[in-house]
């Protein structure tokens, strides 16, 4: 039996769409709704709104037209004061509004062109849209892909199995990617800067989704001495060294069978580099001192805090070993800097998982319990100015100002960072709030505000440390928000390599303007009334106006 | 004030071309233009290509006739049934009259449309058609119309 196929809901009053998915798109089901049979399609947005709410679970992507000529009767409102004839042109508009209002993951594929809405004010309010995407071109070819993606980007999950995976382009494809590093027996590279999760990834996800039987076993190479690293990798038999009072397996061996983790692996001393290629192409080792060898079959995971190739360029790694580990197969995780838009989400699910940690769990009942709140539910954030999530549990209140120092600060140990500040804020708070309970006195709210000058005290003893970032020695990667890097990869396309950067670029520039677009059609374009432009390059690059905006209007750049 | 009544004419001297050009532009509202160039662009700018460019590459004869059927006789689907393509034209000539004829740009357009729709007399044999040809001619509308759309804005 085959696999299911992704259903397609067209919204459209014409037939054409529907007929194009329905004869040359066989990878698709139309979900039969409407007429005729060989082209199901639903006329109007009144009709498309009763069906989802009746099947919404049946449909896996949207394709909504932009015009509908159907009769008044049967057009949604676009806005006050529009007449009959815009509200008809872009009753595309009024219907995905409503869509996004009752099925705000639906993900929706506008079947017009950006080009097509060049004089229409309403371009920007759709760019900016989450899961909603324009067709760009008018051949099949660019509508198999940009449903494709729709249907692939809406599958993703924001978190799945205690991973924070966020909604930004950047942490959707490493997502991808790694779904298919976890396939077979080759080996992955992961790259990324301290606290951004590559342990984590290599356990929780790669090793996870491999189906290997064996145990994922870990080894910090930047913690083993050098002149030890051999015999930690392969083993060693009783007197091969000194101090090998008996036989020590490797963690090759350990690792028989299941998923071998080399963390920091830019550190194994050049001559051991040696040995690990060959282990890695014979699929054998032999222990130090021993004459014999062991049949181990091993998925090894290398992660580095610094680009490998660099290390390569610097003579402190092997050419051979880094082509052995396939650079092919290399992921980056983007630091924390670059995906702003994940910030209030992560925000939230750590400070809630602070809240269950077994050192506050207690904390936050007992003051639960002061304000009528039954003991377990979980602790909440909520962000003064994004209005959002309420919950049934102990709240903590980030009054605006104090966002905007989370916000601005740089997070140079990630994700890492980022957990330890919230469960740090979420003890001295719940701490003071216990104290005010002590003290006999009563709490009449479970909206405890944190502290804004806690909050700097904590950034604070971050920033003082010295940053782990492999280009912030100089200093010049933070201090100038426009500088991007790029990295040349074996395997990924200049289109992609050109995106990400242009990606970076964007974003810095974003955050320079205070989110100005005519400020950045200025900079860019030399013209400040070019400004759509700079929207549109925007969408295209899957940087979502209105997530970062949110973000923003509680950030330190307004 | 000579000057005025030979603009409201649609008259002009030798020697005053760009005098010419702004006649041209007070014979009709450019909003209005505009809006109507704008619905042209998607019944029939848009739909009269799609049936074309949306046909996978090895499509043979058969498929292109039908796709030429769609996009001539059944250009645009409402809720009174199809519109051909001559229709929607005629429609708009009715809805426009002379007003946009002495801009460059018009000629370009009906030219355009009258390439596209004298492919309707091949719709009847059994021949091999050439998709490339058909293609080019059919997406010219569209190019045309934005041509046109852009003359009225600037001339606004």
């Amino acid at each position: 039996m085959g696999e299911k196929r992704p259903r397609i809901l067209v919204i459209d009053d014409g037939l054409t769409y529907a007929r194009v998915v329905a004869r040359h798109l066989p990878e698709y089901e139309l979900v039969a709704a409407g007429e005729p049979a060989e082209a199901p399609r639903i006329e109007d947005g009144p009709a498309a709104l009763d069906y989802l709410a009746r099947h919404g679970r049946d449909v896996d992507v949207i394709l909504l037209d932009l015009k509908f000529d159907v009769p008044q009767e049967r057009l949604l409102p676009l806005e006050e004061g529009a007449d009959l004839r815009r509200t008809r042109r872009f009753q595309g508009v009024a219907i995905l509004r409503e869509i996004r209002k009752r099925h705000p993951e639906m993900p929706v594929v506008l079947l017009t062109s950006q080009a097509d809405l060049s004089l229409a004010e309403l371009a920007e309010d759709l760019a900016s849209q989450s899961m909603t995407y324009f067709l760009d071109g008018d051949d099949l070819d660019s509508l198999r892909i940009r449903i494709n993606a729709a249907v692939q980007e809406a599958s993703q999950p924001v978190e799945e199995n205690g991973m924070l995976w966020g909604r930004s382009p950047g942490m959707r494809a490493v997502r991808r990617r790694l779904s298919v590093l976890a396939q077979g027996r080759m080996p992955a590279i992961l790259e990324g800067e301290t606290g951004t999760g590559k342990s984590y990834l290599a356990q929780r996800f790669l090793h996870a989704h491999s189906g290997r039987t064996g145990p994922f076993v870990t080894v910090d190479l930047g913690t083993v001495p050098p002149d030890l690293v051999a015999a930690h990798l392969f083993g060693a038999t009783r007197g091969a060294y000194t101090g090998a009072v008996a036989d020590r397996k490797g963690v090759f061996e350990l690792a028989d069978q299941g998923t071998l983790f080399l963390d920091e692996v830019q550190n194994i001393p050049l001559d051991v580099q040696k040995q690990l290629l060959l282990v890695l192409q014979d699929r054998r080792v032999r222990p130090l001192g021993s004459s014999r060898e062991k049949n181990v079959d091993v998925k090894v995971v290398a992660a580095s805090s610094m680009p490998l190739a660099r290390a390569v360029a610097e003579g402190r790694f092997r050419r051979d070993l880094y082509m052995r580990l396939s650079p092919a197969t290399r992921v980056v995780i983007p630091p924390l800097r670059e995906r702003p838009e994940d910030l209030p989400f992560l925000a939230r699910r750590l400070t809630e998982l602070a809240g269950a940690q077994e050192e506050t769990a207690s904390l936050r009942d007992r003051v639960g319990q002061a304000v009528g709140i039954a003991p377990g539910t979980p602790m909440t954030l909520q962000i003064e100015s994004d209005g959002g999530e309420r919950g049934a549990g102990v709240m903590l209140l980030l009054p605006t100002p104090t966002w905007r120092l989370l916000a601005e600060h740089s997070w140079p140990g990630n994700v890492r960072e980022l957990a330890m500040v919230l469960h740090n804020l979420v003890t001295f708070t719940l701490v003071e709030a216990a104290d005010v309970l002590r003290a006999g006195l009563p709490l009449k709210s479970p909206r405890l505000q944190v502290d804004p000058g806690l909050v700097a005290t904590l950034l604070t003893g971050y920033a003082a440390l010295p940053d782990s970032r492999p280009d912030a020695s100089a200093g010049a990667a933070t201090e100038d928000p426009l500088r991007c890097e790029v990295t040349l990869v074996a395997g990924e396309t200049l289109n992609d390599v050109s995106n990400g950067a242009e990606r970076q670029y964007f974003l810095a520039l974003f955050r320079r303007t205070k989110g100005d677009f005519r400020q950045m059609a200025r900079l860019l374009l030399g013209d400040a009334d070019r400004e759509r432009a700079v929207r549109l390059r925007f969408n295209q690059l899957g940087l979502k106006v209105r997530e970062l905006r949110g973000w923003m209007s509680c950030g330190p750049w307004r | 004030m000579a000057r005025k009544r030979r603009a409201q004419s649609g008259k002009a001297t030798a020697g005053e071309s760009g005098t010419k050009e702004r006649s041209a532009s007070r014979r009709y509202r450019p909003d209005e233009m505009l809006d109507l160039l704008g619905d042209l662009q998607h019944d029939l700018g848009k739909y009269v290509r799609l049936p074309l460019t949306m046909l996978p590459p090895g499509a043979d004869w058969d498929e292109v006739r039908t796709a030429l059927r769609h996009a001539l006789l059944e250009t645009r689907s409402g809720p009174d049934g199809t519109v051909p393509a001559r229709v929607l034209w005629t429609l708009f000539l009715a809805r426009v009259g002379n007003r946009l004829s002495s801009l460059p740009s018009w000629r370009v357009l009906e030219a355009a449309v009258e390439r596209a729709l004298a492919w309707e007399s091949e719709l009847g044999g059994d021949e091999p058609l050439p998709r490339d040809d058909i293609e080019r001619d059919l997406s010219a509308i569209s190019g045309a119309i934005q041509g046109l759309r852009l003359e009225v804005a600037a001339h606004g």
